[in-house]
């Protein structure tokens, strides 16, 4: 059972809801009209029996999650079985690894209240938090996606001589990339200031767009938008 | 059974199935037939580093190759991890030199899995450290001024600021 009712999404975790028969939103004792539900479940396994409320919009996006790991294509998302027990094993796979969060969106820069946006997972629990969709950036963002214009200058082929020291050079660039593709993204920068081999290495915008492919996997929005496009991204931004 | 022969004119011999987890062999063995005693040359691999690469095969003989057309988004998940298995990461555990000739090889052999097991150990080491133990740890000179060295930290802003 998912919660994919009317309800006002408030601050942490809570929607605002109006009675109804719906199992999430029993009548309350009070008058009120309306009344907050949290998306908190400290005890999945206890309430197992209960619903887990989650937005439409989450949902989405966890189908869209499953269905990558399974390896269905977009048109086939609504056959995708959403049963809590696999999409509980696949968050926990997607779990990055210091702190408890997965799928994480962070939009940098282009809102300018930062906010990060991102499912929490606790053993046992699956809250939800903000309404993705609610932000509207991942829209201002898709529209304004920076697009590769020429360099007015080249560049000057290399910057440093061959003659460096750095065992790293006995392998070839191709390797290099693969070994820059899987590289998370904090270390991305120290290699890249470490090593003059891997600074010589020249990137290009599909490596750039493989490795968005690779590491943000739910950003599905932003690769079909550019699927269709005939424009080249740069993709480094 | 088929004969390898290496860069330092030892030879090799093994099981038919053991070696063709490199494609470049099995390329080559379909292309002189069946039955040819002949030995294969491989100018580019040491003995040492043949004898690492064919207990790898020798150990995943049997698991399905993955195909030349490969489904990408399987190849995606297989890449997303840095993850090694217990006993690919005991095989790689090598000093950097050799590590470095097992995926020299495993890309001239063209066996993708071994290949990405050496990408992601390297991966590995990378991982976490700062910019001076990535230095030691390749025997990098560090010859960037502190001016070059400000501009590739600007340049790569996006991947700190998480």
């Amino acid at each position: 059972m998912w919660m994919c009712g009317a309800s006002v999404p408030n601050n942490y975790c809570t929607y605002q809801c109006k009675p109804s028969n719906d199992p999430n939103c029993p009548i309350p004792n009070g008058a009120s009209e309306t009344f907050d539900v949290s998306t908190y479940y400290y005890d999945y396994a206890a309430t197992q029996e209960g619903a887990i409320p989650v937005h439409k919009h989450c949902l989405q996006i966890f189908k869209k999650a499953l269905a990558r790991e399974k390896g269905f294509s977009l048109a086939q998302l609504d056959s995708v079985d959403l049963n809590p027990d696999i999409l509980f094993s696949t968050m926990r796979q997607k779990r990055l690894s210091q702190g408890l969060r997965c799928l994480d969106i962070d939009y940098f820069e282009l809102v300018k209240n930062k906010r990060e946006q991102y499912f929490i997972f606790e053993l046992q629990t699956l809250p939800s938090l903000l309404d993705p969709l609610h932000v509207t950036a991942i829209k201002d963002y898709i529209n304004i996606m920076p697009i590769v214009r020429p360099d007015p200058e080249t560049k000057p082929a290399s910057l440093y001589p061959q003659s460096l020291h750095d065992s790293l050079f006995t392998l070839p660039p191709e390797i290099l990339l693969e070994i820059l593709m899987i590289l998370p993204t904090e270390s991305f920068t120290t290699f890249m200031a470490a090593s003059p081999t891997a600074r010589q290495i020249q990137l290009t915008p599909s490596f750039w767009r493989k490795r968005i492919e690779l590491q943000m996997p739910w950003s599905w929005e932003v690769i079909a938008h550019a699927a269709q496009r005939s424009e080249s991204y740069d993709w480094e931004r | 059974m088929i004969v390898l022969k290496t860069s330092d004119n030892e030879t090799f011999t093994v099981e038919r199935d053991v070696a063709e987890r490199s494609v470049l062999i099995k390329n080559m063995l379909d292309d002189i037939g069946e039955n040819s005693e002949q030995a294969i040359p491989l100018p580019n691999v040491n003995s040492s580093v043949l004898k690492k690469v064919l207990e790898y095969c020798e150990h995943h003989r049997g698991e399905p190759l993955p195909a030349a057309d490969a489904d990408t988004s399987q190849d995606d998940t297989r890449k997303r991890t840095t993850d090694i298995s217990e006993w690919d990461q005991k095989f790689i555990t090598v000093d950097q030199e050799m590590l470095f000739e097992i995926i020299l090889a495993a890309n001239y052999l063209d066996i993708k899995s071994l290949l990405d097991v050496g990408c992601k150990t390297v991966a590995n080491m990378i991982k976490g450290k700062t910019p001076e133990e990535i230095r030691k740890l390749f025997n990098i000179v560090n010859d960037f001024t502190p001016e070059e060295e400000a501009q590739i930290k600007k340049e790569n802003e996006w991947a700190e600021d998480r």
